[in-house]
């Protein structure tokens, strides 16, 4: 316990003789915080580093049997094979276009949200609305496909409300028709994640200083104006950041809710790089041809992020890192 | 359907001689086996050979198999068919365990287990046995990885009574014959040929009385009979609530109308060439009867998302539904077990294959002797003598009895010789089915690796008050020769199969259903050929009759 | 400070009022459809009668679920993954967390990109399948337990907000000769239960919620976590294979009732814990997102 006081003491008295021994020094003194870090370092060294070791087999012919030593190289037959397949557009285009409308609809409906949070000035209905909206984040993925499936059906709830005032005039198979497919995704996910992922805003709006928004009341500003010159500006940084993590995982759609819901009916918009990987590498046996897909797709998801980080870096100055 | 078994029988010398051949091969392998054996089990000697003391034999099987008991491994999804948590609490396997002298440690996986199966085999780590529904075309595939253990010399050595089928029935030994030549697995087997038919059109015989229409026959009639059930209320509610025709996928509702038409919803062989549905001129006019169906709702509208047996069975207990393609125990014997002093007429009677409208008539629905489900046993395993004794127990008759009617005085009596069920069993009042009641005993002789024994779903049947076997009616509408058999790919041939199958199944899965339901047009059809085409179907064809050729000349 | 409201504001103020309620309304009908639902007569929800009230109320459903077993035994599965998982979770997340906030220490940061590389990147499931079996955690309660331990998310959101405590403290306790292990539990985590509140709700919610790791890792029943049998349930619907014992008839009569039954007792303890600790959420996602 004495010695790290000494190590600090002796690193006082002496001159810096080298970089190196100043750091082994320091490093000496932090021990127990290396110790207390091993653990953890350990599990991402084992339960994350280790798998990705694994996914070498995206570039061989695995044979279980053989393990993924004894497997032979193939090289980028794999991912060859990806992109001569049938269904590379398509993919490609279906978790682009899913994620993208989960962004182009969800992402200004939480800020929007937020901000009419923001603007309700009876506190007590305004933390019952909180609490309301975060609530269908905390219900298991199970739970929501099961009601989605239930409420869609043709006797279901929606059905019964739309022919109950004569919107429509025979029930719809929501869950057939691929079109309706996105809009039960992207709408799902919106009651799923707006009241979650406006925390996040509002959170940003509590940070800014109340004395700006007194002072544009002095100056004779509205709602309308402390919104678009205070408000707005104000979590501009956070707004960008979401919108980059966003972007950076915009080929990055869940096959869990997808799997839980589709079926050959609704491939046509349903059908995404995580589903497609699922049921070949899962259902179908094919590891090395879903590990290869699963890299491409790993691989497209952080190129995405580091391009979305370094424009905004370069033309607002927010950046992740 | 006579000349079907004139050609089967052609083939019968073809393949005893060819059994005997592999077993002589066999024979001359059996040193080398046995010498190879100590080494991969360490720790078991005294097991081997000497039979155990005070034992007898069961068909020239030993039992008990061992004197200390060994524990084996044994993976199998639960539920479902198979009904319970864990085999053992089946009173079959405990009996079993006490005649062998082996305890089974059942893994069991959930439902999904094409997912938990793909997954195991990718571990690399297997247990002794494992059980699959796919063996037939899964078994060469995963033996030429080094994951399986070939058998047919353990067969030999140590499975009389298995082996005494394989002589007694020859074709059964191609039907699971690797391209290789090696035997992966050991199949479930129907042995009497009228039991060989697997689901059959059924139709709800007192509607068609109510509305004074006839067993329809062909095509026409099929769509006259449903239109009648839509549009004239045969359960006479008021309601126009009929759901004429329903299915849980759309494969059954393809074997019900595609052969009608001359083609297949999959591959099938037309005068000695493999063929793929789809990809036929004739499967335009399937798409087009089914889209009829569908536009007029006489096909279930929600085929497509209503895909498990419950929501079926909901809809023949609520007296909606007019007509299915199904088993003749889990539906015709479960329904009307159900609907007993719940409805007066309800009554289902069997139709024959529709005839199309250019006379083409036959039941695809049928399977061979040898079916594509039982157990396979891990190459790792230590105990390769034991394991196929174990297996070779289930083909006794012994094992046969325990497996298909249970444990002696539980579940059934000998009377003159005869295993009859007991009434609590085919008369169960705990609320369940009999079959469900069954299965609480045993595992079911059609869904394991032994012999599914004729009188089980004869006695069953008759307690369900069906007297006469709907399935003799099938006889003569099975072609053996139109159908494609259990053929198995080389590493080379699967190597293009699988990949180009898997988008093309995607495709055609996709496209039939947009086109049945309308949401496509059909008009042009070639289209959709030529898709195929360029997706590679003929080279999936190519390698398809490869394989079946080798399967016939072998 | 009264401020004078125009007349435009004041119609603003009341729309928003208004609208705002009709969004809580969206958020809360379909769970309280659930609710109803599970005490209405099946029939009755079949036809769609069912909108506010329950319609032939009765309890037959729940009855039933609380009868079966492998509810219970699949509940008390849930609660041991989510006390023992989360106990691991802010263990390990602690302890990665509290080093690498220190600004002495050698290599944090290289540490720290090893950590967040992760959030981007991950071997997938084939290989992290072969790892689970060939750490001999198939099947056994450690599968559900061990991968997924540290989320580096969550490691971000409780290094920064060891970050913000003055390191003054820390400093001061060193030279009184405490070292790291002793300052972490003496000094840093009284001041920290905020952020272990909310760590402890990500994570207790996350694994109450899991489902698929326990469906690919785990074969015997007597370890499946609730949501896998909900999964059978709701998604595949096999409740009669559930509920045995009980006639075919029965079950097709309260069928509809016993999946909202179940949903409802499978939120039941989130929707209980939540309100209490639902003040937390903005802490920690604020901790985690603006400063990071």
């Amino acid at each position: 316990m004495a010695v790290p006081l000494n190590a600090a003491k002796a690193k006082s008295r002496k001159l810096p003789t080298s970089r190196s021994s100043v750091s082994l020094k320091r490093m000496m003194s932090n021990r127990y915080l290396y110790l207390m870090l091993l653990p953890t370092v350990l599990y991402f060294l084992i339960f994350e580093y280790k798998p990705m070791y694994g996914a070498v087999i995206a570039f061989k012919d695995f044979n279980p049997f053989a393990g993924v030593a004894g497997s032979p190289w193939v090289g980028f037959k794999n991912f060859e094979k990806f992109f001569e397949s049938y269904y590379f557009f398509r993919l490609l285009k279906n978790t682009f276009l899913m994620s993208f409308y989960s962004l182009l609809f969800i992402f200004p409906a939480s800020l929007a949200f937020a901000l009419l949070l923001n603007e309700l000035r009876l506190k007590k209905l305004k933390s019952f609305l909180q609490t309301v909206s975060y609530l269908p984040h905390f219900i298991s993925l199970i739970v929501i496909c099961g009601m989605i499936i239930d409420f869609t059906k043709p006797g279901g709830i929606i059905n019964s409300l739309l022919l109950g005032i004569g919107f429509i005039t025979e029930p719809i198979q929501f869950l057939i028709l691929p079109e309706w497919f996105r809009t039960i995704y992207v709408g799902s996910g919106m009651w799923q994640s707006l009241g979650w992922n406006s925390i996040i805003y509002l959170a940003a709006l509590s940070g800014i200083n109340p004395s700006l928004y007194e002072a544009a009341v002095v100056d004779g500003a509205g709602r309308w104006k402390q919104l678009t010159h205070i408000t707005l500006p104000g979590i501009l940084p956070t707004v960008l950041i979401l919108l980059i993590l966003n972007v950076g995982t915009l080929l990055n759609v869940g096959w869990d809710k997808i799997i839980l819901l589709y079926n050959p009916g609704t491939y046509v918009t349903a059908d995404v790089i995580s589903t497609f990987v699922y049921r070949r590498g899962v259902m179908e046996a094919d590891y090395s041809f879903s590990a290869a897909v699963g890299l491409f797709n790993s691989i497209i998801n952080f190129t995405l992020l580091v391009l979305a980080n370094r424009i905004s870096r370069k033309t607002t100055e927010s950046s992740l890192w | 359907m006579n000349a079907a078994k004139r050609k089967l029988a052609l083939l019968l010398p073809v393949m005893t001689l060819l059994a005997t051949l592999v077993s002589a091969c066999g024979g001359t392998n059996n040193n080398a086996g046995s010498a190879a054996e100590p080494s991969a089990s360490p720790g078991t000697q005294g097991s081997t050979s000497a039979p155990v003391e005070g034992s007898r034999s069961v068909g020239g099987l030993q039992v008990p198999i061992v004197a200390d008991k060994l524990e084996f491994s044994l993976w199998s999804p639960s539920g479902g068919n198979f009904r319970g948590t864990n085999f053992n609490e089946k009173l079959s396997f405990q009996q079993m365990e006490e005649n062998t002298n082996i305890h089974i440690n059942f893994q069991h996986s959930t439902e999904a287990s094409a997912e938990a199966f793909s997954l195991l085999m990718s571990s690399g780590k297997l247990p002794d046995i494992i059980y699959n529904d796919l063996w037939g075309t899964d078994s060469g595939k995963y033996g030429a990885k080094g994951a399986l253990l070939p058998l047919e010399d353990l067969i030999d050595q140590y499975a009389p009574n298995f082996k005494k089928i394989l002589d007694g029935h020859p074709d059964i030994r191609g039907q699971i014959t690797s391209p290789e030549g090696h035997i992966y697995y050991l199949p479930n087997l129907v042995l009497d040929s009228q039991d060989l038919t697997q689901m059959f059109p059924q139709v709800r015989s007192d509607w068609l009385e109510k509305l004074g229409l006839p067993m329809p026959q062909t095509t026409e009639d099929w769509y006259n009979m449903l239109k009648a059930f839509r549009e004239q209320d045969p359960n006479g509610n008021g309601k126009k609530d009929e759901i004429p025709l329903v299915t849980v996928n759309l494969e059954n509702i393809m074997m019900l109308f595609a052969p009608a038409f001359g083609v297949e919803y999959g591959f099938f062989v037309d005068n000695g060439q493999v063929k793929y549905g789809p990809n036929d001129p004739r499967f335009k006019d399937v798409v087009v009867y089914l889209n009829r169906l569908y536009k007029e709702q006489l096909l279930d509208p929600n085929y497509l998302v209503d895909t498990t047996f419950q929501t079926l069975t909901e809809k023949v207990t609520t007296d909606v539904a007019g007509a299915w393609f199904g088993w003749s125990g889990s539906y015709m014997g479960n329904f009307t077990t159900l609907m007993e002093g719940k409805h007066d007429t309800f009554k289902i009677a069997a139709a024959v294959p529709p005839k199309g409208p250019n006379g083409d008539q036959r039941h695809v629905s049928f399977r061979w002797q040898a079916g594509a489900h039982g157990l396979a046993v891990s190459s790792k395993t230590a105990h390769p003598e034991e394991v196929m004794k174990w297996l070779d127990y289930q083909y006794s008759e012994e094992g046969i009895l325990l497996n298909n009617f249970g444990v002696e005085g539980k579940s059934y009596d000998l009377v003159n010789g005869e295993p009859v069920y007991k009434d609590e069993v085919t008369h169960p009042t705990n609320g369940l089915t009999n079959t469900q009641e069954l299965l609480n005993h045993t595992i079911g002789g059609g869904s394991w690796a032994t012999v599914a024994d004729t009188r089980y779903a004869e006695q069953i049947r008759e307690a369900n008050g069906q007297t006469e076997n709907p399935l003799e009616i099938y006889k003569d509408y099975i072609d053996f020769d139109a159908k494609l058999p259990p053929v198995q790919f080389t590493a080379e041939e699967n190597e293009i199969v699988v990949p180009l199958m898997a988008d093309i199944q995607t495709y055609v899965a996709e496209t039939i259903n947009a086109q049945i339901m309308g949401r496509q047009s059909f008009d042009d059809y070639n289209k959709v050929m030529k898709q195929l085409e360029q997706m590679g179907i003929g080279e999936v064809l190519k390698q398809y009759q490869a394989a079946y050729e080798r399967f016939k000349g072998k | 400070m009264v401020i004078k409201r125009s007349i435009p504001e004041m119609i603003f103020d009341n729309c928003n009022v208004l609208f705002l309620i009709f969004c809580s309304f969206l958020f809360l009908y379909p769970m309280w459809y659930v609710l109803v639902s599970s005490f209405s007569d099946a029939h009755a929800i079949a036809a769609g009668e069912v909108s506010f009230w329950p319609e032939g109320f009765n309890v037959d459903a729940y009855k039933l679920v609380f009868e079966d077993q492998r509810i219970w035994t699949a509940y008390g599965n849930t609660f041991i993954y989510v006390i023992a998982g989360t106990f691991i979770n802010l263990v390990l997340t602690t302890l990665g967390a509290y080093p690498l906030s220190r600004k002495n220490l050698e290599g944090r940061s290289l540490i720290m990109a090893f950590i967040v590389f992760t959030m981007f990147f991950s071997g997938g499931l084939i290989p992290a399948y072969l790892n689970v079996r060939e750490l001999g955690l198939y099947d056994t309660r450690w599968a559900l337990l061990l991968p997924g331990a540290v989320s580096a998310f969550n490691l971000i959101v409780m290094r920064t907000f060891f970050q913000s405590i003055p390191d003054s403290l820390i400093e001061s306790a060193k030279i009184d000769g405490a070292h790291d292990f002793r300052i972490l539990l003496q000094i840093v985590l009284p001041l920290s239960m905020p952020v272990l509140a909310v760590m402890t709700l990500f994570y207790a919610v996350g694994h109450w919620n899991s489902w698929f790791p326990a469906m690919i890792y785990l074969q015997d029943r007597n370890l499946f976590p609730l949501q896998l049998i909900l999964r059978e349930i709701l998604i595949q619907s096999s409740a009669q294979n559930m509920l045995a014992g009980v006639t075919q008839d029965e079950v097709f009569r309260i069928s509809e009732s016993i999946k909202f039954a179940t949903i409802i007792i499978a939120t039941v303890p989130i929707l209980l814990i939540y309100p209490f600790l639902q003040k937390y959420f903005v802490k920690g996602v604020m901790i985690g997102a603006l400063k990071e």
